[in-house]
Formats: C-alpha cells, structure tokens, sequence
C-alpha cells in the first residue's frame, strides 16, 4: 500500500465537493487512482492526487459562484447600496484614494526594481561598468587617466567573444528650439549600436543606424521619445521627416521610439535619442571639447553565453590595458552585470528604502481609513441584525449570511478599484511631472490589474471580513426577535478598530516629528564650516581626457579667472562641495602596520590649495594644502606625498596626535599628515565621520568644482561669477550654486519625508478622530437613558463626561502603547537605512504629543457635551 | 434558453456512460473518455458535469460496494435515464440533419 494521499489535496478534494451529489464517492475515486498508481511510484501518484484535487477544487469552486443565487445576491447587495448613497460614497471615495495612492508607490517599485527593460530578451543585457579597482568599488567620479568614453572606445576594439554586440550611451542637457522649444532635453547621445543591442523598434520611422551615429558631424538626425511625440507634435503621424533645432543645428527627426521605452537612464525619462557623432552640435559646445558625461557601456550577451564569459574578456582587456600602460591603468578594473531593469537595489540601495518609507506610510493610511469603513461597516450589520435573524430562521447557512456581507464589501471595493485605478493614474501623471521619477511609466497592463487586485483584495479583507463574520456570527433567534444581543460584540470591534488608528497615528505622528527634527538639527547645526558667501562652480565642458599638465594649467588659470572677480575673497578648487556626498570612500590605515582585518572605511576628497580657508574650516594643527603639494611629473600622479585628516580619523588612527604621521590609501604609497581638521558634516550623514583629505594637483583626477568665497549678496554673486566665468571659455556656462543651495539638496529628502508624514499623520488623526467620535455618541446614545436620570437627580456634568470619556481613556492608552512600540520598531528600521541621525527630538515629539492629545480631547469631549445638554425630561420622554 | 439543452462535453459524458453500460463510475467514465476522444480531460469538468447531468434528470446514480482501496467510501455507478435517452436522440437527430449534404465538402 502507499499510504494516505496528501493531506492538504485531500482536504481541498473534500472542502471543494462537499456540495457534490457524488461528494464521498469522488473521494473514493481518487483514492483509488491514488493506490493505483502509488503501486508504481509514490512520487507519481501524490503529483496526479494534486493535479486532480486543484482541478477539483477549481471547477467546483467556479460551479459554486456561477450559481444561481449568487447573481440574486448581488442584485440584492447592489440594491442595499444604491439605497443608501451617502455611505456608498464616502467608503467608495475613502477605497479608491487608498486603493489608489498604494498601487501608484508599488508601481513606481515596480517600474523601477522588478518590471524587466520593454526589450527582447533583457536578460541577456548587461552593463560594463569601471571600477576603480583599488577601491574594490565603481568609482562614480570616473576620474584618472581614463574616462568611460575612452574605454568604450578600446573595448570596441577587443575581442569580447560572449557579446553580440557593445553599445554605449551618456545624457545630455541639450536646448531645443522650434517644436521642441521650452524646457531642455534630457537627451541619450548614443554609440552605431544603441538600438540594435536593445533589440527594439521604432512605433514610427526608423531609429539611429549604426554609421549615423558614429560619423562625427554629418547625420544630423533625432529620434524622439514617445512622450515628446504626444507633447509636442500632438501625435501628429506626420512628424517624421520634421526639421527640429537642437543647440546650434538643425535635426530631422527620423522616428519615435516606442510608447513603453523611457531609454535606459533610471534618473529621469530620456526625451531624445541623437548620435554620439552630433554631440559638439547638439550641446552647443565648440567641435574640439569632448563632452564630459560619463558613457554608460552595455552589451547583449550571446545566446546561452554566460555573464562570467564577458568577465573574463574583461579581465584580459584590462590585463592587457595595464601592461600595455602600467601607470594610466594600474587601478583600473571592469565589472559586468546583468543589467535587465532600469535600477537594482545594489545600484540604487537608497531610492528603494524611500520608496519603502513612503509605501508603508500610504498603506498605514489607508489601514487606518479601512477600519473607519470597517467601522461604518459594523453600524449597518448592527442595524440589519433583525434581517440577518430572520433570514438565519429561514434556512440561510452562515455562509450564506457570510457570503452576502462581503458580496457588499466585493461590491465597494471593486467600485473603489475602479476609482483607484483613475487616482493611480492621477498620481502617476503628477510623480511623472518630478525629473527623477519621470522614467516610470504607467501603463494598464495584465501586470498593473494584478496589482490592483492584490491591493483590493488586501483592502476587502482589511475592511469586509470582520464585520461579515461578525453578521454570521449572530444567533437567529435572539436577533430575530429584536434583542440587541450582538450590541455588546459590535461595541468590542469598534473599540478595537479606535485602538488601531490610535496606534497607527501615534506611530505615523512619531515618524514624522523624528523627520521634522531631522530637518531642524540639520538645518540649525553647525556644519563646521561658513555656509554663506561660498558658492560652487561645477563646469559641463571640461575634457574629461585632458592631459595631466592641462589639469593644472586649467586649475591655475581657472583660480586666476575667478580671482579677478570684483568681490571674490578666496579660490580653491575639490572634487565635490564639501556638502556633496562624494561617494568616494577607501582603507585608510596607518603606514607600516598590516592592513587591518576590517579596516575602516574613510570618505575621501581630494582638495585644492587653501580650500579650508575658502570654505571658513577651522584647521585645528599643522597647515593646509598650498601651492606646493602637486605632484612633480606625470608619473607621480595618484600617489599622495601628503594628507590632512579630519579630528575624528586622527583619533582613530593616533589617538589624536596625527602631525607628522604617515597614512596609506589602501596599497598606495604613505603620504605624511601635515595638518588636522575639525570635524565637517556633510547634510546626507549629518552625524561626524572620518575623512582624509588629499592633494587635488597629486591626484589623478581631472574633474574638479571650483569653490569661491565671496564678499557679497549670495545669488547676486552667484549671476556675476557665472556671467564671469562663462566668458572665454569655448563650452556651456558653468553651473554656479550658492553653498546654501548645495545644502538644500540633501536637506530637501528630510524636509519633504517630514512634511508627507506630516500630512499623512494628520490624516490619520482625523480619522481616529472620527473613529473615537463614533464610540463616544454610540456610548452617549446606548447610555443615554441612565445619564438622563443622572442628570436629572442632580449628577455635575464634569462627572457624566468623566463616564462617559473614562471607556475611551483605556482603548487610547492602550492604542498609544501599541504605536509607541510600531514607531520605535519603524524608526529602527529607517535608522539602520539613514544613519544614528534619525532619532526622536523633544520639541517636535512635544508638538506632536500635544497636537494627539488636543485631537482625542476635542473628538471624545464634542460628543459627550452634546449627550449632558439635552434636557432629561425630553431624553427621557424619547426612551 | 433551454436549460436542459446538452452542452459537447455533457454529449460526450452521456456517450461514454452508455458505452460502459453497469461499469460505469467516474474513473472509468474518465478512462474511456480520454481512449475514445484522445484528449485529456479534467477530473474536475467531468464531476461537476455528473452533478448537472443528475440534476437535469438525464443520469440517475446507485451506490456499490467500497473496495479496499477506497478508504471505506462506495463506488458511484451512474446510468443513463430515459430522458437523458431521449435528449441523446434528439440531439443525434439534430446533428444528422445538419450533416446531411456536407459529404461532397467533407470527403474532399
């Protein structure tokens, strides 16, 4: 014998055909075929048992909705619904917005995490990416003696045997005039291959050919995004052939890409395709700059080539590279990924944590507006109790009752998706307005319905199952007959549903004041160093390949130029403003010693002379970087004779007296410490952290912001430097920005969280407002015969409310308590994403405490006075 | 509509039922269902189609003995009732009527 069938497809066999006139025989059956089969392989019979118990359960389960009464039950709850049109409304409208703004957050993470590139195969994608193999990680400042363009333009050339073919592109700012007139385009500047690796197809005309777009100068050709075509030619078929202005040429536009194609640049939608030969025309720049945006390379892998394939034609390319030029190349490294979705959580770990943020402050919101409806829900099962009795006396099965509850609760929610599916796509149009989320497209495919189904489903059972149990729940005959026996019940779930939102807007409220707070201490802290009179110059023309003499030679003029300024004080040049998070971070270990087993991660900046004095640091000892820490030759370039470290790192690494000591970045050569800095804090990690700071002109990078410290007003110094700076030069003016703007970036993330979850903590408030308004009339009206007999007998009014407010003084400290634990666990969770910075500050947990407890009072008292200022006699007479 | 007009796949069950004569319970129905047709058919269509079947008065059921191998649960013979002989014929007689003088197309 084999034995029992599976356990779980036996009871879905039984569940499924209990109705079944040839329910036990149908067991029977399968129990048969079961033991035979199980003769020749157990493995075989369990697979056919659940083959046969999941078809069961199917087509019993479709044969039980295709019922007749189920089609007379929904009549009858639509008719239910129809009648009372003021709570249809509310709970719609109350569904569709959560319903709504949920599905609208998880298709953004959708759009941007999990849905796969609109390519052919895009598996078979991947991105090759340089990395600065000394620091094990991308180095996203693309600086040393190759630039991105240039190792395109060698690994073209090699023989990378597991791709089909090697494409590249960079984006561009580029200003249209005519049609495309307005606001400038993000435009992809693109390598011969672009659209024959991604595989796709223009919706109208062509794309860029491969000899168009790399013969420099001569293809002036655009294709334009599908948004772009709808925008600004109003879908106009005849659009291709259009002569179009962009920077100083004319471009025919030979296609539109296709509708759910955004380009391949996660940071914003591209709105133009032009070929990589077009750029100096396209960019307005003189034809002799080589554009300095970094080139984003990708391939498609051959068919059933593995990744690992291309990594290793990578790793003898950049052997190669590395003997054939031991000094340019000999931290360079190349690092191949699949590359199947606009972003990953290892490229973009951060967009991910606020876009999580964000999701569970909507679907706390809209659990908190779930337990209102759930609330309204309650009311009308306690009114219809009599009907439910009478029914229950008739015959109905509980499931009958059950079925038809949330038939009505099936019926909102699916009018509330309907309602959601609009706010969604309101929602979607007004994130796509926001350049870094415009990538994301809404599109209302099989994908999207499920989403939207998943959360209405999630929705009908936060809303529609406790009061449907609740109605089944009912005893007939008690009912039936008029006594409130379930009154009691009804009460207990509405007191559960007040503890809910009193705990959901105690933890929202928390979030939100610990972000206000946030907000406060960066925007009131001093970051060691003169916010104002300091602006930065970052220049888009600069020759990424420049020669290592031109770098200086353009450092000196540069400082030169900017000095000349009328009421420039001080110049210096570093990679990054010091509020800039630089991302460039490594091993800082005390020379000599053995790498550390886990060494420390330091952020690196690599700093022009007298940056400190420009930008009002105080040096704490030794002197800053001057005129002679550059490096004598090129091949002394990237090895840092000296170093300045901030006061926490010298801590760290000599217990505070760090002159004259020698540090290493990671195998590199020592470089001595000639000066200690105190301790700067850039916005993004507000808490100190160590740093070290290296010559510029020792350094192998050619990219560089100027720093200027002024006497005057900061923006109309800011107009006058890139006014100044702008002139003679053979590229785009620079972009000029106040510190303080600079600092108003990363600023603006704690600014706009704390200001959302403001608004979404008032939200909740209101709704727990409504809720314990609910309780408290409910408690007044049920009571309202014994506080009339009270109040006549002479009771003060202090102690009616005192009864009747004492009931909700539990149900909201015991709410609170369970909020409080919810915002410390969320809080948490949000710390180990932003840092220690995040934390509970008094003043804001004050405000946000005593804006709770003004909410409660106003909500529980408004009602109980109601209840005491009815003269008794008159509640009396209508008891 | 007629609610008691023969589906294909209740033809097909009728058909079937009648070819095994007293042998026929659902395993066997299902067996000579998929030898005649060649296809495979779905437990679950084909009991939620003896249910209709029983409910339009078209079969009627017995039970038989429980094997060993059953769990203690009787088999389910069905049979064919005269209605449901009547609604066959008449639905053959449909059929023959609209084959009928396709042969010169359907022979070609």
């Amino acid at each position: 014998l084999t034995g029992e069938p599976p356990g779980i497809a036996e009871w879905i066999v039984r569940t499924a055909a209990a109705e079944s006139a040839f329910g036990s025989s149908l067991v029977g059956d399968l129990c048969e075929g079961y033991e035979r089969r199980g003769r020749q392989s157990r493995a075989g019979a369990e697979w056919w048992y659940w083959r046969q118990a999941i078809s069961i359960g199917f087509h019993f389960g479709l044969s039980r909705i295709a019922r007749p009464g189920i089609v007379r039950d929904t009549a009858y709850a639509a008719r239910r619904l129809i009648e009372a049109p003021l709570f249809t409304g509310v709970v719609v409208i109350t569904l569709a917005l959560g319903i709504g703004a949920n599905t609208a957050i998880l298709q953004l993470i959708d759009n941007f995490y999990l849905r796969k590139l609109p390519v052919p195969s895009p598996d078979r994608i991947v991105g090759i990416y340089s990395i600065d193999a000394r620091l094990r990680s991308e180095n996203p400042l693309g600086g040393g003696e190759f630039s991105s363009a240039d190792v395109f333009r060698r690994l073209q050339r090699a023989n990378l045997r597991g791709l089909t073919s090697l494409a590249s592109y960079s984006m561009e700012h580029v200003q249209g005039s005519g049609d495309l007139g307005g606001d400038p385009l993000w435009s992809a500047v693109i390598s011969g291959a672009y659209f024959e690796t991604l595989g796709i197809t223009a919706q109208r005309g062509r794309l860029i050919r491969g000899d168009e777009a790399d013969s420099p100068g001569d293809s002036p050709v655009v294709v334009i995004s599908d948004r772009l075509w709808r925008e600004k030619f109003g879908a106009d078929e005849g659009v291709v052939g259009r002569a179009v202005g962009i920077g100083r040429g004319t471009f025919t536009i030979i296609g539109v890409a296709p509708s759910n194609f955004t380009g391949l640049h996660p940071e914003g939608r591209t709105d133009i395709w032009i070929p990589g030969g077009m750029v100096a025309v396209a960019t307005n720049a003189a034809a002799t700059a080589k554009h300095a945006n970094p080139v984003v390379i990708f391939g498609r892998l051959a068919k059933a080539a593995p990744t690992a394939s291309v990594q290793a034609d990578c790793d003898n390319f950049v052997r190669d590279l590395a003997e054939s030029d031991v000094r340019a190349f000999q931290h360079f490294g190349l690092l191949v990924h699949v590359r199947d979705r606009l972003t990953s959580y290892e490229a973009s770990p951060t967009g991910v944590h606020l876009f999580v943020v964000l999701w569970i402050m909507v679907a706390l919101l809209h659990l908190a507006a779930c337990t209102n409806v759930a609330s309204l829900m309650l009311a009308r099962a306690s009114a219809r109790r009599r009907e439910i009795g009478i029914r229950l006396c008739l015959g109905a099965s509980r499931g009958d009752i059950l079925r038809l509850s949330l038939l009505e609760a099936a019926l909102l929610a699916l009018v509330g998706a309907m309602g959601g599916v609009l706010v969604a796509r309101w929602l979607a149009t007004l994130i796509g307005q926001m350049q870094f989320l415009s990538a994301s497209i809404w599109t209302f495919d099989a994908r999207m319905s499920a989403l939207v189904a998943i959360v209405t489903a999630l929705t009908i059972f936060q809303f529609g199952l406790l009061p449907a149990l609740e109605s089944a729940r009912n005893e007939p005959l008690t009912i039936a007959r008029g006594v409130p026996a379930a009154a009691r019940r009804i009460r207990d779930r509405s007191e559960m549903v007040v503890v809910v939102q009193v705990a959901i807007s105690v933890a929202l409220l928390a979030n939100a004041a610990a972000f206000v707070g946030l907000y406060r201490r960066q925007s009131t802290s001093d970051p060691g160093y003169d916010v104002s009179h300091t602006a930065v110059v970052r220049f888009s023309e600069s020759g990424a390949v420049a020669s290592h003499t031109d770098r200086d030679a353009r450092h000196d003029s540069l400082v030169r130029q900017a000095l000349r300024i009328p009421g420039v004080r001080l110049v210096s040049a570093a990679v990054g403003a010091p509020l800039f998070d630089t991302r460039w971070q490594g091993e800082v270990n005390v020379s000599g010693s053995q790498l550390a087993e886990s060494p420390h991660e330091t952020a690196l900046q690599a700093i022009g002379p007298g940056y400190f004095a420009t930008i009002g640091a105080r040096i704490s000892a030794g002197r800053e970087f001057d005129d002679r820490d550059r490096a004598s030759s090129k091949s002394a370039r990237g090895d840092f004779d000296v170093a300045i470290v901030n006061e926490m790192l010298a801590r760290r690494l000599f217990d505070g007296n760090a002159l004259g000591k020698r540090i290493q970045l990671g195998r590199g050569k020592p470089a001595t410490i000639v000066g200690v800095v105190r301790d700067m804090r850039d916005v993004s990690s507000v808490g100190d952290v160590p740093r070290a700071y290296f010559p510029l002109l020792e350094s192998t990078f050619d990219e560089f912001d100027l720093i200027i410290r002024t006497s005057g007003e900061d923006k109309s110094e800011a107009d006058r430097i890139r006014q100044s700076m702008g002139r003679g030069g053979d590229g785009a003016p620079p972009i000029v920005r106040t510190l303080a703007e600079v600092r108003d970036g990363p600023m603006s993330m704690s600014r706009a969280t704390g200001t959302g979850l403001t608004g979404a903590a008032a939200i909740a408030l209101f709704l727990m407002a409504i809720g314990i308004f609910g309780i408290v009339s409910i408690a007044a009206a049920r009571r309202r015969g014994e506080l009339a007999i009270r109040i006549a007998l002479g009771a003060p009014t202090r102690t009616v409310h005192a009864l009747l407010l004492k009931a909700i003084g539990r149900l909201i400290g015991f709410g609170a308590i369970v909020g409080v634990v919810c915002a410390f666990a969320i809080i948490q969770l949000e710390r180990s994403w932003l840092g220690p910075v995040l934390a509970p500050e008094p003043l804001s947990s004050g405000i946000a405490a005593g804006g709770l407890l003004l909410v409660i009072g106003i909500a529980g008292f408004v009602p109980s006075r109601r209840a005491t200022r009815r003269p008794p006699a008159d509640v009396l007479r209508s008891v | 509509m007629d609610r008691s007009a023969l589906g294909e796949f209740e033809h097909i069950v009728l058909l079937a039922i009648l070819r095994l004569s007293d042998e026929a319970y659902a395993p066997a129905i299902l067996a000579e269902l998929e030898h005649r047709t060649s296809r495979a058919v779905s437990a679950g269509s084909m009991y939620v189609t003896l249910d209709r079947l029983q409910d339009k008065g078209f079969i009627r059921s017995r039970f038989a003995d429980a094997g060993d191998a059953r769990g203690g649960r009787p088999r389910r013979y069905v049979s064919v009732t005269a209605a449901g002989l009547k609604k066959l014929r008449a639905s053959r007689e449909s059929l023959f009527n609209l084959w009928t003088g396709l042969e010169a197309i359907l022979d070609r």
